[in-house]
Order: structure tokens, then C-alpha cells, then sequence
């Protein structure tokens, strides 16, 4: 049978249907890149686009939740933190809670059968039988949160942060208490319930 | 908040239990209770397992390394190594790990009374004697998680009970959860002392659980002069995992929930906390519990699983039960 192509032209053939095969194959692939690209950046886009949707959503919602922080922690609903939402990062509110430091660092509570406690610090330990050694860190407890209330930093190198205790709350301070006017006939207190929980 | 300036009791609901505040000045009642629920506040705020923003959690996040904390804090896991101390690690506050992994990771009213997903109950864990703690800042050993609540309402009722004898000057009682501390006499300064419960003192009413007590179910009433009483019990704080029981009170020597002969402990000590240490420490340990507690001449209660009553001596002899006064 006759060849329709010469042996040399049969190579040239293959090499050129190599070449094309080679950049069809490329044009595929970058092809498919591009759409994908493109269609990851939409999808981006749109998520963005939730995202921002969201944040929106939330920062509409976030004066109300800013006006109780401030009501409970008696500041105005502008000092509570608050963040702007942006198209990547979502609204933060930064709720401030109500926080008082009633309990004396000096009181002492003890678990052992012979322990003690003692309301008052190293005075009224020491007037309640406290040995000398518990009466002592009392003191130097009592003495080493007063000296570094609202100081940060100072503890050592491991530590994040400083305990910041919040500002003590004196009873003059506190809000006046409401008291009930009802009259008090004499009625006998029902017994206090202990039970497991 | 339910306050009875009639009555001088107020009543609310914190640490996730039920408070109960009884103050001999009646007048006082208002400031008590709030007093009282600031200091609940404070603990809850420090103390808690439960909540992200306290100072335990953020010290459990944080194992290895030193974290500044509360000294409301610094004392509450002082007390709890003390009781892991007296009780040879019976009551032992490294167990929240395997109180999370057996299901209790919030706070009880959030978590499913029942799942079918099995507990993965750890068995091993560093030792409690691995917890550091000074006056700034706490500890927690890589591989553990601190859990109060076995020492934690305990102490909260010593603390509210303190503080408001301090700052007010009226004798109180409070019961946190069935934990209850007494400062004074309820019939005043100048009445006689209850340093002895007996005729006088505070009626407290013994149930084993909240529910029982809501039922008209009571193991009996006593009278409470000065000091701590509490009541542990494994009846209550129960889910099921895997079809599994469990419980809140672990054993620390096996990780599950202990499983030994009694069902509900109460014990009366100088402090709330004291007390609470000697009842959980009782129902851990189980055979040996009236032994260990009649060695140290505590008085207490025992329930076991069928319902029988066995007091120790120092209970029979110091602890007045309404009822059996005449027979005195």
C-alpha cells in the first residue's frame, strides 16, 4: 500500500500534533484555572459580602446590647468597647459587665478540722486563736494586693498579664438598698435546707 | 430575689444552687443580701469552671504556666489542696478533666441528662501535690484542669458568712447549696451561745437533695449553733452517658464516680468548708468512711444506698436533732 506520508513527514506531523496537543492541554489547564480562580474570588466576594451582611446585622443590634452594659455597670453606653465592622473582620462588642470586689483578701477560710476562720484580717485572726504563721500571711497577702491593685506587670516572667482587681467597693458607694416597708409582724424563719447539690 | 424582712430570710438562686440567708437584725436583711450576692458574684467571677472569662478558667487554659489571679481565688484553691492534704488526695481539685470528659463541661443545667456518645473517663492525670499557688498567681499542672466544686460553694458560704459579720455585725446563716455556715446566735448577741447545738440555734432542715427536700422528702431537722454544716450526696447533679449513670463526685483513685456504700453524708465542723471536706471525703471513701470520720471525732450522718441512718459519736453527743430534745 502506498504511504500517503514519508516517514519524515509523519515525524513532522507528530511533532506539530504534540506542539498543539501541548498548548491545547496548557490553554485547558490554565483555562480551568481561570475559571476556577474565578469563580473562588466570586464565591470570596459573596461570602465577603454575607460576612459584611453580618456585621452589619450585628452592629445595628450592638447599641442595645452597649446601653445594658452601660445601665449594669453604671457607664455610659459609649465607654462600653466597641469595635467597627469591616468587609473581613466582624463586629466586636465588648460587653462590660457589672463587677464589684466585696471580700477582704485578709479573710481567711480554713479546710482542716482544726482550722480556723477568721473575718477581719491579722487583728481579728490573731484575737481568734490564728497561729502567728497564718496571721503573718494574712498580713503580707492583704499587704501585697493593696500594694498592687491596679499596678500591672509586676508578676513574673511566665505570666500574660497582671491581675488587675477592679475598684473596691465601699458601702458608701454601693447603690442604696432597697428597703421593703412592709410591716413586720413577728413570723418565725423557716429552717435553713441543707442537702446535697 | 425573694426577700422577708418579716421573716429575716432572703432566698435566691447563684453558683448555679439555691442561696438561703437568715439574719438575726432584721433591719439588716436588704444589705445582707446584697452583700451576700456580691460575694457569690465575686466567686462566681474567679472560681468558676464554667465561665470563660473567669480566673480558674483562664488558669486551666493556660497549664504550666504562673497566671494572675484573684486572692478570692488564691484562698479557694488553697482550701481545696488543704482538703486534698487532709484527706490523703480524697477530695482532690484536679479532677476537671475528667469531669469534662465524663460529660459535665458546663454548668449543670446545660448538660443532657442523657447522651448516648460514651464518657472517655481519663485515668491518669498529674497529681494535685503539682498545683503551685501563691498569694498573685496560680499554677495548673500540663495534663490537668482544677475543679472546685468540691470545696468551692463551701467556701463561698464561709466567705458570705464572714463578710457580713464583719461588715454588718449581725448574726447570720447562710446555706449555699445545703452548705451552711452560722456566725452568732439567732437569738442575738446576747443570747446563749450555740457553741454547742442544742436547745436554741438554727433549724436546719437534712434532705438528700434539693428535690427531695421540694417533696416533703427530709432525713430529718437539727440545731445549729456557731460553725459549718454540709451535706454531700451522690443522688444528686446525674446524667447519663452511653447508658451509663454518672455523677458529680469522682474518685479521684479511679476517675469515675464514686460508687461506694453511702448515698448522702452531712457533717458539722468549725467551718462550712471543714464540714464539706469530711463528707465528700466520706462518701469516697465508702467502707472506711465511719472509721476515718469517728478517728477524727467529726460529727456526721451517714445514709447508705438502702436508707439507714448511721450517726458517729461526736454526732450523737454535740448534735441536737429536733424532735429529741425533750429526751435530753
Amino acid at each position: 500500500m502506498r504511504q500517503v506520508l514519508s516517514p519524515r513527514q509523519r515525524d513532522r506531523s507528530r511533532a506539530v500534533l504534540t506542539v498543539l496537543s501541548g498548548v491545547l492541554a496548557a490553554a485547558a489547564v490554565s483555562g480551568t484555572g481561570a475559571v476556577t480562580a474565578l469563580v473562588a474570588r466570586q464565591t470570596q466576594d459573596a461570602n465577603a459580602a454575607k460576612a459584611a451582611a453580618r456585621a452589619q446585622a450585628a452592629a445595628a443590634s450592638a447599641p442595645t446590647t452597649d446601653s445594658v452594659a452601660g445601665a449594669l455597670s453604671g457607664a455610659p453606653a459609649s465607654q462600653a468597647g466597641s469595635v467597627p465592622a469591616t468587609s473581613d473582620r466582624p463586629a466586636v462588642t465588648v460587653v462590660q459587665r457589672p463587677v464589684r470586689v466585696v471580700v477582704d483578701p485578709a479573710t481567711i477560710v480554713r479546710a482542716s478540722a482544726k482550722g480556723v476562720a477568721a473575718p477581719g484580717g491579722v487583728s481579728a485572726a490573731r484575737s481568734s486563736g490564728m497561729s502567728a504563721g497564718s496571721a503573718q500571711r494574712a498580713a503580707s497577702r492583704a499587704t501585697s494586693y493593696a500594694a498592687r491593685s491596679g499596678v500591672s506587670g509586676t508578676a513574673g516572667p511566665s505570666t500574660t498579664r497582671a491581675y488587675s482587681p477592679p475598684a473596691r467597693v465601699s458601702a458608701a458607694q454601693r447603690p442604696a438598698p432597697v428597703r421593703a416597708a412592709a410591716p413586720r409582724p413577728a413570723r418565725p424563719a423557716p429552717p435553713a435546707p441543707s442537702t446535697g447539690s | 430575689m425573694s426577700v422577708e424582712p418579716d421573716t429575716g430570710v432572703a432566698s435566691w438562686r447563684a453558683l448555679g444552687t439555691y442561696v438561703h440567708l437568715r439574719v438575726h437584725d432584721r433591719d439588716r436583711l436588704t444589705d445582707a443580701a446584697q452583700l451576700a450576692a456580691e460575694v457569690l458574684d465575686e466567686v462566681d467571677r474567679t472560681c468558676s469552671r464554667f465561665r470563660a472569662d473567669s480566673d480558674l478558667s483562664r488558669a486551666n487554659a493556660r497549664p504550666g504556666t504562673r497566671v494572675p489571679v484573684s486572692p478570692v481565688l488564691v484562698g479557694a484553691v488553697r482550701v481545696a489542696i488543704e482538703a486534698a492534704v487532709e484527706t490523703d488526695g480524697l477530695v482532690d481539685p484536679t479532677l476537671g478533666l475528667a469531669l469534662a470528659a465524663a460529660g459535665y463541661d458546663r454548668t449543670f443545667e446545660l448538660v443532657a441528662p442523657e447522651d448516648a456518645s460514651p464518657s472517655a473517663l481519663p485515668l491518669h492525670r498529674p497529681s494535685w501535690r503539682s498545683v503551685l499557688v501563691d498569694d498573685e498567681t496560680l499554677l495548673v499542672p500540663p495534663g490537668t484542669a482544677l475543679d472546685l466544686g468540691a470545696t468551692g460553694k463551701a467556701y463561698a458560704a464561709d466567705l458570705v458568712a464572714l463578710t457580713i459579720a464583719e461588715r454588718l455585725g449581725t448574726p447570720l446563716l447562710v446555706s449555699v447549696g445545703g452548705d451552711v455556715r452560722a456566725v452568732g446566735d439567732p437569738d442575738g448577741p446576747g443570747a446563749p451561745t450555740g457553741a454547742t447545738p442544742g436547745a436554741g440555734g438554727w433549724p436546719v432542715v437534712l434532705a438528700h437533695t434539693e428535690s427531695d427536700l421540694e417533696q416533703g422528702r427530709v432525713l430529718g431537722e437539727v440545731r445549729l449553733g456557731e460553725g459549718g454544716l454540709a451535706t454531700s450526696t451522690v443522688s444528686a447533679r446525674r446524667w447519663v452517658r452511653g447508658g451509663r449513670q454518672l455523677h458529680h463526685l469522682l474518685d479521684p483513685r479511679t476517675g469515675a464516680p464514686t460508687g461506694g456504700r453511702w448515698s448522702t453524708a452531712t457533717a458539722y465542723a468549725p467551718a462550712c468548708v471543714t464540714a464539706n471536706v469530711a463528707t465528700t471525703a466520706a462518701l469516697v471513701r465508702g467502707d472506711g468512711a465511719l472509721a476515718w470520720l469517728e478517728e477524727r471525732g467529726i460529727a456526721a450522718l451517714l445514709v447508705d444506698r438502702q436508707g439507714t441512718v448511721v450517726r458517729t459519736a461526736a454526732w450523737v453527743v454535740g448534735v441536737t436533732e429536733v424532735g429529741e430534745e425533750g429526751a435530753r
